[in-house]
């Protein structure tokens, strides 16, 4: 076995030193709720959201433009555009263009006349 | 998850068949690594092949093509090859190893646990990947549609198409089953990094470096599943090894390892076309090294290629993340303090930890021996900076750029700088047994003895000048050291026993209770509530946090809210309810009143007779709710007639109603107060003018959600000026061109409007945007007599609670001729929760709740103004639609 100078000490403790920069990001708590599943996940899109979007995709052509609006999640949402494709998800900046328009999240979560209910939203066609 | 494994296994047959060609000279851990980036390389280039020729790649096809591949493979004749003898296997190398096995082992558990859902960079990557597997195709739309744009079209596109090819050929798209394409990548780039470090230094070196890579926790954790980063690692890793061993002995198999390495490289990520063009300028700066320009062209023509597809291929869409006009000569000026602002943060913000990293790198280079993996010193150095260089350029604040990707993206280049501290690591301790040195003692005391003067110094320093918040302080976050002097400063205006805001933020008990809570609303950027964007005009009283002091509060609550030691806290700041500005000359008192929420909020007027008997200048207002925690905001006009006087005697009790104003004809507006805000004097020599027998007509707000039933009697303090009155503080507004209409479920509906050209300069002192319940967005620009724009406030989130007045620091002088512009955009469809009406209806300007306004509040003054003169610029200005102001 390698008989350790002083120099080689440091050197290793140098090692250890940047390693630890990178491990100390471990969090076993976080590991610890991923495998059990949880239903959060780090993004902070929650599972009734996921719901919504199944059941925005289950209720669109595949063809689809979908104008997705949320509160919560201002602008183009991309968590929706991955969800829902190949539909072509647009934020309220493009309102216009959309034939579907799945709404997330209202105060008041009765739909308007004639659209059609969905988990935590509703989807009205244009 | 069956399926995706034989799809990936397989490829991994074919690459193999193919690390025979490329890597057959090299350590079984190079052709394992090499084999599995081979084979999803070919597997997906097969992929592409077939889309560009309009066949959806299903697995038959592929299997199809993988047979015929391995067949010809087999029929080829058997050549000799040299194989390495492997190295000893020490007992260090088998720990080593197992430890990074067992580590590889959480990633891949928790990977495939979490699917491709664990980062919003899926929207970059996986949404790409998604679309391309459900269309069968790479459809134009991802480099034209805008409504992509946010998606990044400019970016490689191997890692998504990659992802897509599995996918076609295991013919379902499962989230959790594709996780395991990056356990395949980070299992390879163990295996690169083991086997290149077995073969050029020593089995224990090479278990070393798996060990130091597997520890990467930023780049495996599970939030980069689903992007380009991880793939990226092992493509830099694959070009690192092959680079030193270029340098070492050229060959056609090496530059061959270099080309493909480079192509992974560049068609992964733009960081790849960088790492691709450094690695090639330190090759050919590299002298003694024969044939330098091949080397360097077989990393440059990849990247080259890799680069012009990208923008080939893009049209018509561009994306904001970067300023690129940042980068002409004219704007050097503007990117210099940028890239300072980001250098502060990586040696500020990440102090304590990004220190660690830094000396442990430090110790590597300077105290151990040179080794032949020294040459990759040039180019990792380049390439981590790129990221704080490329943050410099952001379109929105560097700093936050930077702290958001930072992490993951240095991460990347982890695993070849793994490479090169192993190997000098080795070169170390290999020299003990040749050549013994001695240990560098003298330079390193001197290191110690410099950092034990520097570090107490630096320590000190105070992030921002003025702020609460030193290095020290925000590298060990305690409540009385580093968060109660912001709270102080920037959250007890309101957050205090009295306060307006739901809970106190004075004690360390009830901040530390509301410590999570606190640190999600300043993370979020909801608290404080200042809803101005930085622009190229400081307000005053800008209670905005800076990175320092948000991290700083987000660092205290993840670590479990320390309270610390109760001797650094500052002096507590006092709330008794005197006057801010000292004893007014005037104070005037509104009556006593209860507010009565059965119907909601009230809005009540109170008239305030001043009683003066000569006409006044007032140099600063002061209002001081007599309830604030039921106060949502008072503001304050002067009346010369008796409108008010009449609607107060006719209404019942003290006060009358008044939601949308005083409903009285008043002169101006005299000043106005909500929750923390701070009242200010006016600048030097401006103030505003009183009437003689004056009124002030006070409007407040009570809110009914604040739950308070106590009664409230205000008071406006009013300070007279003591200087010498030079220029009057004026009022105008710029509205859009009324009347208007907002259709019904539009959730973007835009107005305009302007006001002048001004007839005389002006200095504007400040403005306050005003809408009612769908407003989102404001923007008052100065467009100037030369044509160019300023902006001069822009409220990007709109919220009727949170409306305010904005001091400019320094007045912003408007020459004649200025023209202000205003722009604002409403959301009338049903996702807005403050929408009142369900289903929305057309909403129209007026001044009740329902209705809409869109204004903006200019207070300024006026070159050439008499200050006795009572009118501003344009009283008698109306605007209408489409066409501008007209006067009458």
């Amino acid at each position: 076995m390698t008989r350790l100078t002083l120099r080689g000490v440091v050197v290793l403790a140098g090692l250890v030193l940047a390693a630890a920069f990178f491990a100390a990001d471990f969090a076993p708590r976080a590991v610890r709720d991923r495998l059990r599943g949880s239903t959060r996940s780090v993004s902070g899109v929650d599972a009734e959201y996921a719901r919504f979007l199944d059941a925005v995709a289950a209720a669109t052509p595949r063809d689809a433009t979908v104008c997705v609006l949320s509160e919560s999640r201002p602008g183009t949402d991309g968590y929706a555009a991955y969800w829902l494709a190949p539909r072509r998800v647009v934020g309220p900046e493009r309102y216009a263009e959309a034939p579907y328009v799945a709404v997330y999240r209202r105060r008041n979560a009765e739909p308007p006349p004639g659209a059609s209910a969905m988990p935590g939203g509703f989807l009205q066609k244009k | 998850m069956v399926s995706v494994l034989a799809v990936i296994a397989a490829a991994t047959v074919c690459g193999a068949v193919l690390a025979r060609v490329v890597a057959g000279d090299l350590s079984r851990g190079e052709r394992a690594a090499w084999s599995v980036g081979l084979g999803l390389a070919a597997l997906t280039a097969v992929s592409a092949a077939m889309m560009a020729l309009h066949r959806v790649p299903g697995p038959k096809k592929l299997a199809a093509v993988a047979a015929v591949f391995l067949a010809i493979a087999a029929l080829e004749r058997r050549r000799p090859r040299h194989r390495l003898r492997p190295p000893r296997l020490t007992p260090t190398a088998v720990v080593l190893a197992a430890i990074a096995l067992a580590a590889a082992a959480v990633f891949a558990v928790s990977a495939v646990r979490s699917g491709l859902y664990g980062t919003d960079a899926l929207a970059t990557w996986a949404l790409k990947a998604r679309i391309i597997f459900f269309e069968g195709r790479i459809p134009d739309r991802l480099f034209t549609d805008p409504a992509l744009a946010f998606s990044h079209p400019e970016y490689p596109l191997l890692a998504p198409l990659t992802l897509a090819s599995v996918a076609l050929a295991a013919r379902s798209w499962d989230a959790h089953a594709l996780a395991l394409v990056y356990v395949a990548w980070q299992l390879a780039t163990l295996a690169a990094v083991a086997g290149f470090l077995s073969r050029r230094v020593s089995r224990t070196a090479g278990a070393a470096g798996a060990l130091l890579v597997a520890l990467c926790v930023p780049l495996w954790a599970p939030t980069s599943v689903g992007t380009a980063e991880i793939p990226l690692a092992f493509s830099m890793v694959l070009a690192a090894s092959a680079f030193l061993d270029y340098l070492e002995r050229p060959s056609g198999s090496v530059a061959l390892r270099l080309v493909i390495s480079a192509a992974l490289c560049a068609g992964t990520k733009q960081e790849g076309i960088v790492f691709c063009v450094v690695l090639a300028a330190c090759l050919v700066l590299r002298r003694g090294t024969r044939f330098r320009l091949a080397g360097s062209a077989a990393l440059l023509v990849p990247a080259g290629i890799g680069l012009w597809v990208s923008r080939a291929l893009v049209h018509g869409v561009s994306h904001a993340d970067f300023d690129a006009s940042l980068l002409s000569p004219s704007r050097w000026g503007e990117l210099a303090p940028r890239l300072r602002d980001v250098l502060v943060h990586l040696v500020s913000a990440e102090i304590a930890d990004a220190w660690v990293l830094a000396a442990g790198i430090s110790i590597v280079l300077l105290v151990a021996a040179p080794s032949f993996a020294d040459a990759l010193v040039a180019p990792l150095v380049l390439q981590a900076f790129v990221y704080p260089a490329a943050a410099a350029a952001a379109a929105a604040d560097p700093v936050s750029h930077l702290a958001a990707s930072f992490g993951r993206t240095a991460a990347a280049v982890w695993p070849a700088a793994a490479i090169l501290l192993v190997a000098r690591s080795a070169a170390t301790l290999e020299a003990r047994r040749r050549e013994p040195r001695r240990l560098p003692v003298p330079a390193l005391i001197g290191a110690a003895l410099a950092a034990a003067v520097v570090l107490p110094l630096v320590a000190g320093t105070r992030l921002h000048a003025g702020g609460p918040v030193t290095v020290a302080g925000l590298a060990r976050p305690t409540f009385h050291r580093t968060v109660e002097p912001i709270l102080q400063a920037r959250c007890q205006s309101c957050h205090h026993e009295k306060g307006i805001a739901p809970i106190a933020l004075v004690r360390y008990s009830e901040s530390a209770e509301h410590a999570d809570q606190v640190a999600r609303m300043v993370d979020s950027r909801r608290m404080p509530p200042w809803k101005a964007a930085p622009g190229p005009h400081d307000f005053a009283g800008d209670p905005t946090l800076s990175w320092a002091e948000r991290e700083a509060i987000v660092r205290w609550a993840r670590r479990g809210a320390p309270e610390g030691n109760p001797s650094d806290a500052p002096p507590p700041r006092t709330f008794t309810g005197g006057w801010e500005l000292g004893e007014p000359d005037l104070v005037l008192k509104a009556p006593r009143f209860s507010p009565d929420f059965s119907k909601g909020d009230i809005y009540q007027c109170f008239v305030l007779p001043t009683d003066l008997d000569r006409d006044a200048w007032v140099s600063a207002v002061e209002v001081r709710p007599g309830n604030r925690a039921m106060m949502h905001h008072a503001l304050l006009y002067v009346e010369e007639g008796a409108s008010s006087l009449k609607r107060d005697e006719s209404a019942p009790g003290p006060g009358y109603p008044c939601f949308g104003g005083p409903r009285a004809p008043v002169n101006d507006s005299f000043g106005e107060w909500a929750p923390g805000m701070q009242p200010r004097r006016y600048p030097g020599g401006v103030a505003r003018f009183l009437p003689r027998k004056s009124r002030i007509v006070m409007q407040v707000h009570y809110s009914a959600l604040s739950g308070s039933v106590q009664p409230d009697e205000s008071e406006v303090g009013v300070y007279f000026a003591k200087e010498p009155v030079e220029r009057r503080l004026l009022s105008d507004d710029v509205r859009s061109y009324a009347p208007f209409t907002l259709a019904a479920g539009d959730p973007v509906a835009k107005l305009t409007g302007s006001l002048g050209p001004l007839p005389s300069r002006s200095e504007l002192v400040a403005i306050l945007p005003h809408m009612h319940l769908l407003g989102r967005t404001m923007t008052v620009t100065a467009r100037l007599p030369n044509g160019t724009r300023e902006r001069l406030v822009d409220v990007n989130d709109w919220d009727l609670r949170w409306q305010r007045t904005y001091f400019f620091e320094k007045p912003v002088v408007l020459p004649a001729g200025t023209v202000v512009e205003l722009s604002a955009s409403f959301d009338n469809s049903l996702a807005n929760s403050r929408n009142p009406t369900e289903p929305p209806k057309d909403v129209h300007f007026g001044e009740m709740t329902t209705d809409e306004m869109c204004m903006a509040l200019l207070f300024w003054t006026v070159d050439g103004k008499n200050p006795g003169e009572k009118n501003a610029f344009f009283k008698n200005e109306v605007c209408t639609p489409e066409k501008g102001p007209e006067r009458k």
